[in-house]
């Protein structure tokens, strides 16, 4: 019976592996080779994958993701069966690829917005994260999508390299007519493990981001809202009363699982294990397996005094496994001002003594 | 990396961090402790133990789930919090002070919530949801407590002021006191 199924927040779908960009913060696994060992499923295969999960789960909304998924000429036929479901559609994108002809197409189908990311407001700092030749395309895209009444929302992956530049890349944003921002502190997963010593935020680097930040939520009523978890031994909430927070919402009614392009479901965009496939398995039965439902059980070591561990889980888990190991490790955003040896490594290949390769990498190459 | 950054790096001591996080959290800490009703003597040795003159305020309420990654626009309403799973909270693994009666049920929480507001005077317990009882989205139930929180008589047979917490150092130190 259909309002028997479970129902949940979000299912990202991540249409395909390949990108046209290259960030050094990506956090997907398949970004080292471009995707190409991982590619896609085919159009049939993968219109019955999203037609069996929102059968099967209901879901708020999807988040169309990838790779690059107007990198996909299939992602209207995508749009088409999530439609038929009823639930809400959101697209992360770098903007890319978008076309007046592509931008024409989407309106129609109002997805909540189109999110798309700056990380400089200048071409020279966008491209040092991103690659070569994708800062006026990036810009292009937004402009084109706003042409055509498709909601734009902007987001900025905070890293070392660009915290301080925090408040000029939404002064950009405002420029372009974009207010609703999403911060998203840096957090090493996936491809982003092994640059961690290069992009990790510090707090330090963080206040100064967020201070730029309150001032335009202030006073340019600018919606701004970190989209990663910032624990608040390492961050005071409140002393930034416009922008809004949020923390990990594995195993909560808020939970956005990920679908990946082999037909994969995990807990999150960021978590490289697998639940289960939902080809061969109820998406149903997924969604309560044991992986979602004892997320929160446990806590990292370092939290086991502190009253929030249960709603902050000590931040990222992704993050926290992807480079520092299994086990119950700390977000590296936090560690790295409170564990030891992973300070010492991070300090040791800033400057350039050892390079730190994150236990993924080493998990990889055991395989 | 550029010489610019080595030379940041150089320069950049992340002392001031470290120091501002491990001080935050056994803020975060006191200020729970300060929110659990205990005898003023066992108040005494905890404050003591960790180094606290006073209870602070509260520093931040618990942390809420969020959609990572993507924008979330505004709710209307706050976000819901609720853990899909149960989780017994254990004696071991309490902050409260074990109630002489039965704790009295609360009703003011959508069902397993996870984590307490702990911005002092009287707040629900922390997460103790019957394991038998699952909060679900389609059909919320208000949670059956188990061990509360809030502020509790002590129970007589443990003596008064018989503190268990879930805080292992503090633990330690009080055995190693006693």
């Amino acid at each position: 019976m259909a309002s028997a199924r479970p129902k949940r927040y979000a299912l990202a779908i991540e249409l395909t592996s390949y990108c046209n960009q290259k960030c050094g913060y990506c956090y997907n696994d398949f970004r080292d080779d471009g995707g190409k060992s991982v590619g896609a499923l085919p159009t049939e295969q993968l219109l019955a994958l999203v037609d069996k999960a929102l059968t099967e789960v209901e879901f708020d909304h999807v988040t169309l993701t990838g790779g690059e998924p107007f990198a996909r000429q299939d992602i209207f036929d995508v749009m088409d069966v999530v439609k038929k479901h009823g639930a809400g559609v959101q697209i992360i994108s770098n903007g890319g690829l978008i076309t007046e002809a592509i931008a024409k197409r989407l309106a129609p189908y109002k997805p909540s917005f189109v999110q798309v990311t700056l990380d400089g407001a200048t071409k020279e700092q966008h491209e040092a994260h991103v690659g070569e030749g994708h800062y006026d395309k990036t810009l292009r895209g937004i402009s084109l999508l706003k042409m055509h009444g498709v909601t734009v929302c902007g987001c900025i992956v905070i890293s070392r390299k660009n915290a301080k530049d925090v408040g000029e890349i939404l002064d950009q944003f405002r420029r372009l007519g974009v207010k609703s921002v999403a911060l998203s502190r840096l957090s090493p997963s996936g491809y982003a493990a092994a640059q961690v010593a290069e992009l990790l935020p510090s707090r330090s680097d963080m206040i100064v981001a967020l201070e730029q930040a309150e001032a335009r939520g202030r006073d340019h009523k600018m919606d701004l809202q970190v989209t990663m978890p910032m624990p608040p031994c390492v961050i005071e909430h409140k002393d930034f009363p416009n922008v809004r927070f949020g923390g990990c919402p594995i195993g909560t009614e808020m939970q956005e699982f990920a679908l990946g392009p082999k037909g994969e479901l995990r807990n999150c965009t960021l978590h490289a294990d697998v639940i289960g496939y939902g080809e061969g398995e109820s998406f149903a039965a997924l969604v309560e397996a044991p992986m979602v439902m004892q997320y929160r059980d446990t806590t990292p070591e370092f939290c086991a005094p502190c009253p929030h561990k249960h709603s902050c889980l000590g931040g990222c888990g992704a993050s926290g496994v992807a480079v520092l190991g299994k086990g119950n490790p700390l977000d590296p955003f936090v560690a790295q001002h409170v564990d030891d040896a992973f300070r010492a490594q991070l300090k040791a290949a800033r400057k350039g003594e050892a390079p730190i390769i994150p236990a993924n990498r080493l998990r990889r190459a055991s395989v | 990396m550029s010489e610019d950054e080595t030379k940041r790096d150089d320069e950049h001591d992340d002392s001031e961090d470290r120091a501002v996080i491990i001080e935050r959290r056994r803020l975060l800490v006191a200020s729970a402790l300060a929110s659990v009703a205990m005898s003023a003597q066992a108040c005494d040795q905890v404050k003591r133990v960790i180094g606290i003159a006073d209870p602070q305020p509260c520093l931040s309420p618990p942390v809420r789930p969020n959609v990572c990654l993507a924008y979330m626009p505004p709710q209307p309403e706050p976000v819901p919090q609720v853990c899909l799973s149960p989780r017994m909270v254990e004696p071991q693994s309490c902050l409260s002070v074990a109630p002489t009666n039965p704790p009295t049920p609360f009703a003011d929480s959508d069902g397993g919530v996870v984590g307490t507001d702990l911005t002092g005077g009287a707040q629900p317990c922390l997460s103790a949801v019957d394991p038998r009882r699952r909060s679900r989205t389609t059909t919320r139930e208000v949670p059956t407590p188990m061990v509360c929180l809030s502020a509790r008589a002590p129970q007589p047979d443990r003596g008064s002021g018989d503190i268990v917490n879930p805080f292992k150092s503090v633990d330690d130190k009080l055995d190693d006191e006693s």
